[in-house]
């Protein structure tokens, strides 16, 4: 797993414990709320509350929307230390240079046919980054490889009856 | 048994519907019942196919054929069980049901033609795309992933491209027609009463206006909150199913003349301009469910002050506009994509109001409230807090540097089985076992099989999603007909299985003891709501 996956495993987990533990407590208050016929319920406070919590709601948003800006691939480049070109095809990729030297490495990616996906997987399995690969256009997906070793690519977009299959590599050197 | 003008226990309880024509509910009842079994019968086979699907993923079922061949099948059943199970069996249902809540709410429909459309459309539709995939091998999945039909690898021909293009194109006819339905009922004159007001004018009531400006928006009566959702998704679906409809013209006239061909990202965005809000085909009709019987169970109003109204509307906007965070991962040097990518980011975020909102407005109504706990009732509020857990998984599969990591991965799989079934789905059961006493007019068939159906589906279901997120969450793509070796990935496979299987077993008892309720000994009762 890598850094960003462990991490909204993580805050996914805390905020949806967190909401059903509510609905929860919401679901345990008709046990009272029975046996006092309903009356009892602070009904007008909740209404109130209406506005608060639907700026509370904006709130949250916004400040997912700023804090991950950073996290924009196409806004975010790096020098590239090195360029590898990459066309797909049904049911294959052909990279160029097959090897290349750890640190800013910059994907230029198309493909010949139909959409397929450049999923970048790290010696150790773990999955580095991914962008779309699109017929007739380039595109470039910027990463940073640091770990040596043989990475893979997987098709990250369906494309045909042998996607399962089309799995590429490209060496990492020191 | 005598008759009576009063329903039995079981029947919809604290029903305030204003009283209604026996000629307009029977004729109401007949269309909507077609709606339920004809939808339910789709569920049977979709479910069947998904089975077959997982099944084979993890190696225990084989397919026809020589390895390419299974593929090929294993995709074409992939195709037909995505646009079966979400379209021909949910949405088709919901399409259903919302034409009978309308009528209970007093405003039922004032032509049959278009829901008449609408239901044949659809089931020719769904013929032709079982046809197209299952038997002619055209396995390009639901969204078509254009140019893809037209580059099989001669796994199939442009015929079958045409035949579930134009099958497809007459599910888009079948949405387009229910959206006339639903528009024409709402702006009807049951909106504003004896108040003089204009076509525009009663759609803005349709829309909860009066709620927020009454002296703007006159009507003699308060707009049921149910009608807001329903108004919002009969225009959305009205304007965004086009995009899609254009592009399958376009794929029909390439099987015709194969040198005419479509921009690809072009393509891709009119299909996304769908995609997304055809999710909403299934939300906001089942949120109409929940506007319109969690306050019945809990014996109150809904707990909503005027911001809710004010969501929706920025719901419906924000619903046209945000079909790009499919497309993150398409920004191609020099191109626009990344800015609509970037735009799309906020304004999907602000499609979360209403939901935020609804979540609050319903917990609100059942907090402390002498709530009536029944099968319908527990299925509503376990979709409640299905549609919470997945609706979390939304927010960050529309964060785009999150979107990065999850993007084509199992984990956007298991989120949208987790949304479709675990919350639409199982307020979906929730709305049959609510009505079916009221619109059958027969009591439910067994409490027991309601129970074992209601945790068959939390265990089965939950155990079987989670296995999804997890595998996505250590990076499986979505989409292979099996997982390549090496990664690790195939264990949750197998431990999905059991959970699928209770599952499976959950949602055959369930529709058991709906056909068993069905075909019971009615009750002859009046309903209360036509009793003169
Ligand atoms: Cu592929
Ligand atoms: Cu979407």
């Amino acid at each position: 797993m890598n850094g960003t996956l462990l991490f909204i495993t993580i805050l996914y987990t805390v905020v949806t414990v967190i909401g059903v533990g509510v609905y929860f407590v919401i679901i345990a208050s008709t046990k009272k709320g029975k046996a006092e016929g309903g009356a009892n319920a602070p009904i007008e406070k909740l209404e109130r509350a209406e506005p608060m919590w639907a700026v509370f709601a904006l709130v949250v948003v916004t400040v997912l929307f700023v804090a991950t800006l950073g996290g924009v691939p196409w806004n975010n480049r790096a020098k590239a230390d090195s360029t590898v070109d990459v066309k797909a095809l049904q049911f294959a990729f052909v990279v160029q240079p097959a090897t290349v030297k750890a640190g800013n490495v910059d994907f230029k990616v198309t493909s010949a046919d139909v959409s397929h996906g450049f999923g970048l997987f790290d010696p150790d399995g773990k999955m580095v980054s991914q962008i779309q690969a699109v017929p007739g256009v380039t595109s470039t997906l910027s990463t940073k490889l640091e770990k040596a070793g043989r990475y893979k690519i997987l098709c990250f977009e369906y494309c045909g009856v042998n996607h399962a299959q089309m799995i590429g590599q490209i060496e990492v050197t020191k | 048994m005598t008759t009576s003008h009063v329903l039995p226990a079981g029947t919809l309880p604290y029903d305030d519907s204003p009283r209604l024509d026996p000629a307009t509910v029977a004729r109401t009842e007949s269309l909507v019942k077609r709606y339920w079994w004809t939808s339910t019968l789709f569920l049977l086979i979709a479910g069947l196919l998904g089975l077959v699907l997982r099944s084979y993923q993890a190696g225990l079922d084989d397919l026809p054929g020589n390895q390419t061949d299974a593929a090929n099948l294993w995709y074409a059943l992939m195709t037909a069980h995505g646009l079966g199970a979400f379209v021909a069996w949910a949405a088709f249902f919901l399409m259903g049901t919302l034409l009978w809540l309308l009528m209970r709410l007093g405003f039922p429909l004032r032509t049959y033609v278009f829901a008449e459309i609408s239901y044949w459309a659809m089931v020719i539709g769904t013929l032709g795309i079982v046809v197209s995939t299952v038997f002619l091998g055209f396995a390009a999945s639901w969204v078509a992933l254009y140019p893809l039909p037209f580059h099989s690898a001669g796994q199939w021909t442009d015929t079958a491209t045409f035949i579930f293009s134009f099958s497809v194109l007459l599910a888009g006819v079948s949405i387009i027609a229910w959206c006339v339905a639903l528009i024409i009922s709402v702006t009807g004159p049951a909106i504003s009463g004896e108040q003089k007001t204009g076509w525009f004018g009663r759609l803005g009531l349709a829309l909860g206006f009066g709620l927020m400006w009454p002296s703007r928006f006159k009507s003699d009566r308060e707009t049921p909150y149910p009608i807001i959702p329903i108004t919002v998704i009969g225009i959305n679906m009205f304007f965004m199913t086009l995009p899609f409809a254009l592009l399958l013209v376009l794929m029909i006239v390439q099987t015709i003349d194969s040198g005419f061909t479509t921009d690809p990202e072009l393509a891709k965005n009119l299909l996304w301009a769908f995609g997304h809000p055809v999710v909403y085909l299934l939300l906001f009709p089942v949120v109409a469910a929940l506007y319109y019987f969690i306050p019945r169970y809990a014996k109150r109003p809904l707990v909503f002050g005027k911001v809710v109204v004010l969501a929706w509307t920025i719901g419906m906007l924000a619903n046209m506009f945000l079909w790009a965070h499919h497309m993150y991962m398409d920004y191609p040097d020099g191109s626009n994509q990344s800015f609509l990518n970037m735009t799309h980011e906020p304004i999907t975020y602000l499609i979360t109001l209403p939901s935020a909102l609804s979540l609050f407005g319903l917990g609100a109504t059942i907090y402390r409230s002498n709530f009536e706990w029944s099968p319908g009732s527990m299925f509503m509020v376990a979709g409640i807090i299905g549609w919470l857990s997945a609706g979390f998984q939304g927010v960050i599969n529309a964060t785009i540097q999150f979107n990065v990591a999850v993007h084509n991965t199992l984990w956007i799989v298991g989120h949208f089985h987790h949304m479709a079934l675990l919350a639409m789905g199982m307020v979906i059961f929730g709305v049959f076992y609510a009505a079916a006493p009221t619109l059958l007019r027969r009591e439910l068939h067994s409490q027991t099989m309601a129970k074992i159906h209601f945790w068959g589906m939390l265990i089965g279901g939950y155990g079987w999603v989670v296995c999804w997120l997890g595998q996505g969450l250590d990076g499986a793509p979505r989409r292979y007909d099996r997982l390549p070796d090496g990664f690790g990935w195939d264990i949750w496979t197998k431990l999905s299985i059991p959970f699928m299987l209770i599952l499976a077993v959950a949602i055959l008892v369930g529709i058991y003891n709906i056909w068993r309720t069905a075909t019971g000994s009615p009750w002859r009762v009046k309903d209360p709501a036509t009793a003169v």
